[in-house]
């Protein structure tokens, strides 16, 4: 043959894969080549002198046993360990298949432990790990800005955001984006839209081109050329019917005429999923937004390569610094710059790596249990085992045996656990909270799958091995004679508790993990939100860009609204307010105070939340007076302005005085900015006459801040946004429509959105910490239910494996609490010790609970106590069980059987 | 158990010993096992029952190639024979062989 030299290792490879393919073929030429041999031989002793006879017998003596032979060659192959395998799948298969029960309860074990886990995998797979959706997403970063006596990184003003991108070299593109509404009139009808104004740069440096069209160009960034607009896919299809010729068509934008230049591939979702349109960000001259000290530019940034975030972080900071020092009345001190991955996902990492460790945990009870069961069935067969290592197979033989039985439950535990991962993951997409980011982005693909497969080989040996080594680890002769009634009974049995002890053990550490999240929720729940929050609907009212910078227009819109509101028959009180908690529309101020000397800069000067709202307000939303009085109709736009404060701002700046009648007005004392203001410009002075309960504006979680509340009647700002609160008489949602119909009398071109009631609001605010709290009971729910059945089967095996000693004491008199007591100590024994191991790990752990725990300690004692009695009492019932069994046992037949 | 007249040949042994042989011309297995017994002038005695997984081992490295074919009386009989790598190996085998006996050989000339 002319076949060319190959390197010996391929050669080999090849030569073993022939082998595998010709194995019959193989076994026939053996056989052929063996007599062939023995017929030489012996025509050769015959010629020696031998009789036919003694020729053959001397020829089989010299060529040794004939099957050795034969099982040397096929060692030689080099093919055994497959040909094994395939045995022993088929054999397994068939041991698998005669014993229904077993089997069955094993996948399913295994297809909640597997499909748990490859869920979770698939979230975190998808939130965590998979790199954002954006060419080279590692150069992608958010740049925030370090206002001075900040400590938390904020958005940016737009002048600083110019200055860096024209300025700072370290990046290939900056983009400058806020989030917003619009309204659009789309076939007569108005519609508000969720909106970003973006600059040029965002799209340029994300580098996601428009799916049609184009996306924004610099020139757009100018006030009376910023007339267009990019759609989102969804906005397209839904909105446009998907019209192929949308581009270049008009749309009513904001009550002016737009031209829609673009649409964006249904991929791509930023700032946020929920980003419907796109507008350029543009400001008209003299814009009081377009200032320093109004940050609300969020920035995003292409790093050229090869510049880290810290590098551009240090360039960005000496540019702020410059800032600092030419303009005076310029507030920012710094910049901060996050990976664009960690800002997007940084928040959720701790409570889904939580997740993940739980579900870890579930994987090992799984196993644990189904080690139990596979030991415990293992038990009977013992002698079959015997027999074979008596016939001549090696322990690495029947280990690989078993072993392969293990292989083929986790494969048909996974098969089924895929199933329970697939609808668990559709599950998690439309249950999981909304404000999860990327949750859209999960799904079951090839990366999981293969997560799966490693997983399901894991899980497979990890059960497997164990019972496999103590099966086989026994004294031939001994198991042989002994038969299944007593087959390594010690060592099983002691196997058996350690694997009962363990599940025990992890299952606490859930437990406790469960308990303090319900406990946390729970907290939550009686966190007083400062405001009744029964029969409210808010809703939010659209601000026109160009009714924006005109103040007195927004207010007159806004009472004759507030009076068509609340003359509604259904409608208790209305109110308007800048800002509305669980919703949004926080907005800081400096604030000063008559009563004590000027801080000594500026940088001391203290910032509070500040809101404009209607008189009703705290009426509406059931927020209590705690002092003094509440708005009345005297306090007009003509009288002396006053103010209502919030407990938190009584308590941090009058701590323990009333601050009833104090005088402070909303930015710093005048002498300190005397060249940036108007001559003998004063900020107008509040009188505070009222503390009222803390309102938690953030979120339930999130403790109260100063907060002070002005009469818009009586002030001359515009707020950014405008939010409608009506008390209801009744069910508050059936408002909704007479509310749509006030909106549209005063303004037909208005929507009326985002309407909600409080009740929901709150819901949305612990929806995270509710679905946390949710999975991890239900994992802890699921390995209690697995550590029960372990047990159970603990307990169970020691009673069908000492029936004949049980019964003989019980012949003997043995009463009923003893034999149950017998029992008990064997199942629950191993419980026991592993719940004492399992509280200190579950201490040990709690370190990890702190970021997502509220208002209960990681130790909180209560929630220690009460897993551990619940966990302890199950583990005691389901020992009891067999126990009591045990004690009927009729010993006559149980003795006359053997 | 067959006694072994001879001392047992090594397995590594074996095979240069299964090569050489083959090198020559194709041959079939019993008579791969008479010429190494003849040659080692009866010295060294091939354990006939483990020559046939030998040639396996030797034929699935592509040391060898096995085919069949028919002897002289006519016999159908599985011929095999040295391949290239096969050369190569041998080559190499044979002079670390060599150096290995000189090695002893001076060691024991020694004493």
């Amino acid at each position: 043959m002319s076949r060319p030299l190959l390197p010996g290792w391929l050669a080999d490879l090849l030569g073993r894969a022939r082998a595998l393919v010709r194995r019959p073929a193989m076994e026939r030429e053996l056989s052929e080549e063996i007599r062939f041999h023995l017929e030489m031989e012996t025509e050769a002793n015959i010629r020696r002198g031998m009789t036919p006879d003694a020729a053959r017998r001397a020829a089989a003596l010299a060529f040794g046993p004939v099957e050795r032979a034969r099982e040397e060659h096929r060692d030689a192959r080099g093919t055994r360990l497959l040909e094994d395998a395939a045995a022993d799948l088929r054999w397994a298969r068939r041991w698998l298949a005669h014993r229904p029960g077993f089997t069955v309860a094993v996948v399913l074990t295994l297809a909640l432990g597997i499909g748990g886990t490859t869920a979770v995998v698939c979230v975190v797979d998808g939130v965590l790990l998979r790199p954002l959706p954006y060419p080279e997403p590692d150069r992608l970063v958010a740049v925030w800005s370090l206002a001075r006596g900040e400590t938390e990184p904020w958005a940016s003003s737009p002048p600083d955001f110019r200055i860096f991108r024209e300025r700072a070299s370290g990046f290939e593109r900056l983009g400058g984006y806020y989030l917003g509404a619009a309204n659009l009139v789309i076939g007569g009808e108005p519609v508000r839209l969720a909106a970003a104004n973006a600059t040029a740069g965002t799209f340029e440096a994300l580098a996601v081109p428009a799916a049609m069209g184009r996306t924004f160009r610099a020139e757009e960034e100018t006030s009376g050329q910023d007339r267009v607009v990019v759609l989102s896919d969804g906005t397209w299809r839904r909105w446009f019917g998907a019209r192929s010729d949308i581009i270049g068509s008009t749309v009513t934008v904001d009550g002016a005429p737009h031209t829609v230049i673009g649409v964006m591939p249904a991929s791509f979702r930023f700032p946020e999923r929920t980003a419907e349109l796109w507008l350029p960000m543009a400001f008209p001259p003299g814009d009081v937004l377009d200032t320093r000290g109004n940050y609300f530019v969020s920035i995003i940034g292409r790093l050229r390569p090869g510049v880290s975030a810290e590098g551009a972080e240090r360039e960005l900071g000496t540019l702020a610094a410059g800032i600092a020092a030419d303009e005076p009345q310029a507030t920012i001190r710094g910049a901060h710059v996050v990976p664009l991955h960690e800002q997007t996902v940084g928040a959720t990492r701790r409570p889904l790596q939580l997740l993940l460790g739980g579900t870890g945990l579930l994987l090992a009870i799984t196993c644990a249990n189904v080690a139990g069961l596979v030991l415990a069935r293992g038990a009977a067969r013992g002698r079959e085992l015997a027999l074979r290592a008596g016939l001549g197979a090696t322990r690495g033989r029947l280990v690989r045996q078993l072993v392969t039985e293990g292989l083929l439950l986790s494969a048909a535990g996974s098969a089924a656990g895929l199933a329970v991962a697939w609808g668990a993951v559709r599950l998690l997409r439309t249950l999981g909270p909304q404000d999860l980011p990327r949750l859209d982005e999960v799904a079951l693909d090839g990366r999981v799958l293969v997560a799966t497969a490693l997983i399901s080989a894991a899980t497979g040996l990890g059960f497997a091995l164990l019972p496999a080594l103590r099966l086989t680890g026994g004294d031939t002769h001994e198991n042989l004679q002994g038969g299944a009634r007593q087959t390594g009974t010690a060592g099983h049995q002691r196997l058996g508790r350690l694997l009962v002890g363990g599940q025990v053990a992890l299952t606490l550490v859930l437990l406790v993990g469960a308990g303090l999240l319900l406990r946390s929720l729970l907290a939550l729940t009686q966190v007083d939100p400062g405001f009744r929050s029964s029969g409210v609907v808010t809703a939010s009212l659209p601000l026109r860009h160009d009714t924006a910078a005109d103040a007195p227009g927004t207010w007159r819109f806004a009472d004759e609204l507030l009076e068509r509101v609340q003359a509604l028959p259904e409608v208790e009180t209305a109110a308007l307010t800048s800002g509305l908690s669980l919703r949004g529309g926080g907005w800081g101020k400096m604030v000063s105070f008559a009563d004590r000397p000027p801080p000594a800069s500026r940088d001391q000067v203290s910032t509070v939340g500040y809101r404009l709202v209607s008189p009703e307000y705290f009426r509406t939303l059931g927020v209590r007076l705690l002092s003094g009085r509440a708005f009345d109709p005297g306090d007009r736009a003509d009288a002396q302005p006053v103010a209502l404060i919030n407990r938190a701002m009584a308590r941090r700046f009058w701590p323990g005085r009333d601050p009833v009648g104090a005088t402070i007005w909303m930015g710093p004392p005048e002498a300190m900015v005397s060249t940036l203001l108007p001559a003998g410009f004063r900020f107008p002075r509040l009188t505070v006459i009222g503390v009222v309960a803390d309102e938690r504006f953030e979120s339930l979680d999130q403790p109260a801040e100063p907060e002070v509340y002005q009469l818009y009647a009586q002030s001359s700002e515009t707020p950014s946004a405008l939010y409608l609160a009506v008390r209801a008489r009744g069910e508050p949602t059936l408002v909704i429509p007479g509310l749509r119909a006030a909106l549209r009398e005063v303004d037909p071109t208005m929507p009326l959105a985002e309407v909600a009631t409080v009740r929901e609001l709150m819901r949305e605010s612990g929806a995270r910490r509710r679905f946390g709290a949710v999975l991890i009971s239900g994992f802890a729910a699921l390995a209690l239910a697995l550590a029960l059945v372990g047990v159970y089967g603990v307990a169970a095996q020691f009673v069908a494996q000492r029936r004949r000693e049980l019964a003989i004491r019980i012949a003997l008199g043995a009463e009923v609490r003893q034999i149950v007591r017998l029992v008990v100590r064997e199942g629950a024994g191993a419980g026991l010790v592993g719940g004492l191991v399992g509280i200190g790990a579950a201490l040990g752990l709690s370190g990890l609970m702190r970021a997502v725990v509220f208002e209960v300690r990681p130790s909180d004692p209560v929630t220690y106590a009460a897993c551990t009695v619940v966990l302890l009492a199950a583990v005691l019932l389901a020992a009891l069980l067999p126990a009591r069994r045990a004690a009927r046992l009729p010993p006559a037949s149980v003795l006359g059987s053997e | 158990m067959p006694r072994a007249p001879s001392p047992e040949v090594l397995q590594g042994t074996l095979d240069l010993l299964v090569l050489r042989t083959v090198a020559v011309e194709p041959m079939h297995g019993w008579g791969i096992a008479q010429l190494i017994q003849e040659r080692s002038e009866q010295a060294l005695a091939v354990g006939q029952g483990s020559l046939y997984p030998a040639l396996m081992r030797l034929e699935r490295r592509g040391w060898i190639a096995g085919s069949w074919g028919t002897t002289e009386n006519n016999r159908r009989a599985r011929y095999y024979r040295l391949t290239p790598l096969g050369a190569r190996h041998l080559a190499r085998e044979t002079e670390s062989w060599r150096r290995y006996i000189r090695a002893v050989e001076l060691i024991l000339g020694a004493t």
